[in-house]
């Protein structure tokens, strides 16, 4: 269908423009002579309000804009003339235009552009007062940014507030101002966007949901000015309103390493729509997809890691679904800091059912290792390894976890290495012994843990075939895992706070006490021990050389001794 | 020379099962704690073939229990009450390996069944016996599965705590197999006691004083 537009001639219709051009002008003139009255009835157009539809009642009458945008000159007359200000006719509001030119070539940037101009004369009428009783809606129309009238009441078809509201839902109601592109300023600086794409609420999964249901505080009636000074602020305290629903996951999310960090005061860890999208909420298998989960976001390098995995390989490429992604493991809403407890090694086992079994044919002391040695260590066997010694509770048989505990134990850590150049045996010994000093607090050692460096070599994981199974690997001294020594506590934000240690911790006698909850055999032994095994050695050798060797110097005088004790015939 | 009746079998079975046993815990030992540097057997048979032993040891060790817990046998385990005379005869027995046996002394120890160990002999089986070799067996215990003993590791300062118990130990019967095999060596002749051990029968001078209690 060919569209007529308008260039500064109307195209496609060149009889009307000396017709416009009389007509106009006829109509500006009686408007001039005889103003409009409130007494003209809604319904009924004046005779120059019909000339002017004569053109604009036209299905297609479009104007192109600079910024590419096309803006409708269609003016339904019926729902011009039934409107609200049907009675204030055409030239009520474009009083400006100037008959004489019109349709002038006026370049106009955009849709908004224009809208801002047109509704300026709005205020003529509706006064800053008169909008004082709405304070969101007297900020919005008081910020230059913020949408023209016309373009949420419409610039034509104006019903009464009255009626329009009554008319329409909830949701189209609020989408009206945030249908449009909308924006705030925050105390901070930051301006958050507070448009709202129609067609991405309804394909999300709160489709049925009115807008109120989540912004409690807010209906057709009301609606609260912003308090949050930033657009994080304003994200986290929104995100409360999911436990209405959601109680349950959102209990255990407040349990999660997010939440603590949250609650002590680190913004950027994730409330629920950064996971889930604020308005765009997708479905449950949308985020357990490769390509759609949400992890990325921020650990992104471990999970590049996790894609070149196996686990990644298998569900990412070869499609099988039953291969974790991240919430397998580290659970979806209840994460907790990765390097903390067994659940991860709980995750491996809870998939993999016949894995003890599978190590115990094979593996000596395989429950020993499982707890000791972290599945990553063996089954990322490109990755670095190290031991991590843990602060033990030895009474309640408990890794230490404490976060309230935490700044007592970090001074104590760093007051303990004096030189500053990392843990060694007798600091750490003092370190134990201090805090096993005071009375109140539990009985405390070191337990280690063998596992890998990173969270990003922990997701390098192998097939089975790749795992390392040898048992030189670890059995030995100098071997590789022994080589980085860290000591580890949980810290105030709950996550693990790691402090380096020096290597001979592990083999000094020093540690018998310290760090008596880690030992593997022939990595960390104790080199004092082997002192005295050559010492044993050669002192056991001694005895029987040194005593034939005394025996051998003496034969001479035993002959002697012998000979004289001997009774003659004997 | 007479033969006297000194090691009953079940003796001698427990003595070359534990001989053969402690040889090969101590090889095995050597190699699982230094591995990369011995290296025999693979560490996994190292690993499994030192708790079998250790196993068969430890039911070897009740052999020798209940033999003598049942028979009269005990005796020869009897502690000396008197402590001046234990000092006297442990100094005398000091004096002959010391001095008195360059010279050609005779063993102020005579052997006879119920009086099979010299003072010092007496006292350090009945140290070796009742409590270092019961500590080894139990820490090897404790080390071969220490998550199901978890409580008593941790009971005992913790799995570092019982291996450096375990290493001590072993580092002392490093030095005592060298000790007891050369004292071994000290019979009327160098393989006497070994036969002995193998015979039950010791080789002894005839004494003009029986020893009281039954023989064989």
């Amino acid at each position: 269908m060919a569209r007529s537009r308008i260039e500064g001639h109307t195209a496609g219709r060149p009889s009307y423009a000396g017709l416009i051009t009389a007509a106009v002008a006829a109509v500006l003139a009686l408007l001039v002579a005889a103003p409009l009255t409130a007494s003209v009835a809604a319904g009924a157009l004046s005779g120059d309000d019909e000339t002017c539809l004569s053109c604009h009642d036209s299905e297609g009458m479009e104007k192109d804009l600079a910024d590419g945008e096309i803006l409708s000159l269609h003016i339904r007359g019926g729902a011009f003339a039934n409107s609200v200000h049907g009675w204030v006719g055409c030239a009520g509001c474009h009083a400006n235009i100037d008959l004489g030119s019109h349709p002038e070539g006026k370049e106009i940037e955009s849709r908004h552009a224009y809208s801002a101009e047109a509704s300026q004369i709005c205020s003529d009428c509706h006064s800053g007062e008169s909008l004082q009783d709405g304070p969101a809606h007297h900020a919005l129309v008081s910020t230059a940014a913020g949408p023209a009238c016309a373009e949420c009441h419409d610039a034509h078809a104006v019903t009464p507030i009255s009626e329009w509201k009554a008319g329409i839902g909830e949701t189209a109601y609020c989408l009206t101002c945030h249908g449009q592109s909308l924006n705030v300023q925050f105390k901070s600086g930051e301006s958050f966007a507070l448009s709202i794409d129609e067609a991405v609420l309804r394909s999300s999964v709160h489709l049925d949901h009115e807008c109120a249901d989540c912004h409690t505080g807010f209906s057709k009636e009301t609606h609260e000015t912003g308090t949050f000074a930033s657009t994080r602020e304003q994200v986290i305290g929104r995100a409360e309103v999911c436990r209405e629903c959601h109680d349950e996951k959102f209990e255990q999310y407040e349990g999660s390493i997010h939440a603590t960090l949250i609650d002590g005061g680190n913004l950027a860890a994730p409330v629920c729509s950064d996971c889930h999208g604020s308005h765009s909420v997708r479905p449950k298998a949308v985020y357990e997809t490769v390509t759609g989960v949400p992890c990325k976001k921020c650990h992104a390098n471990i999970f590049e890691a996790y894609v070149s995995s196996t686990h990644g390989k298998a569900r990412g490429i070869l499609g099988h679904f039953e291969a974790p992604i991240c919430a397998d493991c580290h659970r979806a809403h209840e994460v907790d800091a990765a390097a903390t407890g067994n659940q991860l090694r709980d995750a491996c086992l809870g998939c993999h059912e016949g894995a003890m079994d599978a190590h115990q044919d094979w593996l000596p002391n395989a429950a020993l290792h499982l707890e000791a040695v972290s599945c990553a260590a063996c089954h990322a066997p490109l990755a670095q390894r190290g031991v991590e010694l843990r602060l033990f509770d030895t009474k309640a048989q408990i890794p230490f976890s404490e976060p309230g505990e935490a700044r007592k134990f970090e001074n104590q850590i760093r007051a303990a290495d004096t030189d500053g150049d990392g843990l060694d045996a007798f600091e750490l010994w003092s370190l134990i012994r201090d805090i096993n000093r005071e009375g109140e607090a539990p009985e405390m050692t070191l337990q280690g843990r063998m596992g890998v460096r990173t969270g990003v070599d922990a997701h390098r994981l192998s097939g089975k075939a790749g795992a390392v199974r040898e048992c030189g690997s670890c059995h030995q001294e100098g071997a590789d895992p022994f080589q980085n020594v860290t000591v580890s506590i949980v810290g105030r934000d709950g996550r693990t706070v790691r402090y380096a240690a020096d290597k001979d911790v592990l083999s000094s006698v020093m540690s018998v006490d310290s760090v008596s909850g880690f030992y593997a055999i022939g990595g960390t032994r104790i080199k004092l021990l082997d002192v005295l095994l050559v010492f044993a050695f050669l002192g056991g050798l001694s005895v029987p050389v040194g005593h034939l060797t005394l025996k051998w110097l003496f034969r001479t005088y035993r002959k002697r001794s012998q000979g004289k004790g001997a009774s003659p015939g004997s | 020379m007479q033969k006297v009746y000194i090691h009953p079998l079940p003796v001698r079975i427990w003595h070359w099962t534990n001989a053969s046993g402690f040889v090969l815990l101590i090889l095995t030992g050597l190699q699982i704690r230094y591995a990369g540097t011995i290296a025999v057997v693979p560490f996994k048979v190292a690993v499994n073939l030192h708790n079998w032993v250790g196993f068969i040891l430890i039911g070897n060790f009740f052999i020798w229990l209940l033999f003598y817990l049942f028979t009269d046998k005990i005796r020869v385990y009897h502690p000396e009450l008197s402590p001046a005379k234990y000092f006297r005869e442990s100094f005398r027995q000091l004096w002959y390996y010391g001095y008195g046996i360059f010279r050609g002394d005779p063993n102020p120890h005579h052997v006879s069944a119920y009086h099979k160990f010299n003072p010092m002999q007496s006292m350090s089986y009945q140290i070796i016996m009742m409590l270092i070799v019961p500590v080894q067996f139990y820490t090897g215990l404790l080390l071969w599965d220490v998550n199901r003993f978890a409580g008593a590791v941790a009971f005992f300062g913790g799995v570092r705590v019982v291996d450096t118990v375990h290493v001590l130990i072993f580092i002392f019967f490093v030095f005592f197999l060298f000790v007891h095999v050369y004292l071994a060596t000290l019979g009327h002749t160098r393989t006497a006691h070994f036969k002995a051990m193998f015979t039950g029968y010791e080789e002894i001078e005839v004494e003009d004083e029986a020893e009281p209690g039954p023989e064989k």
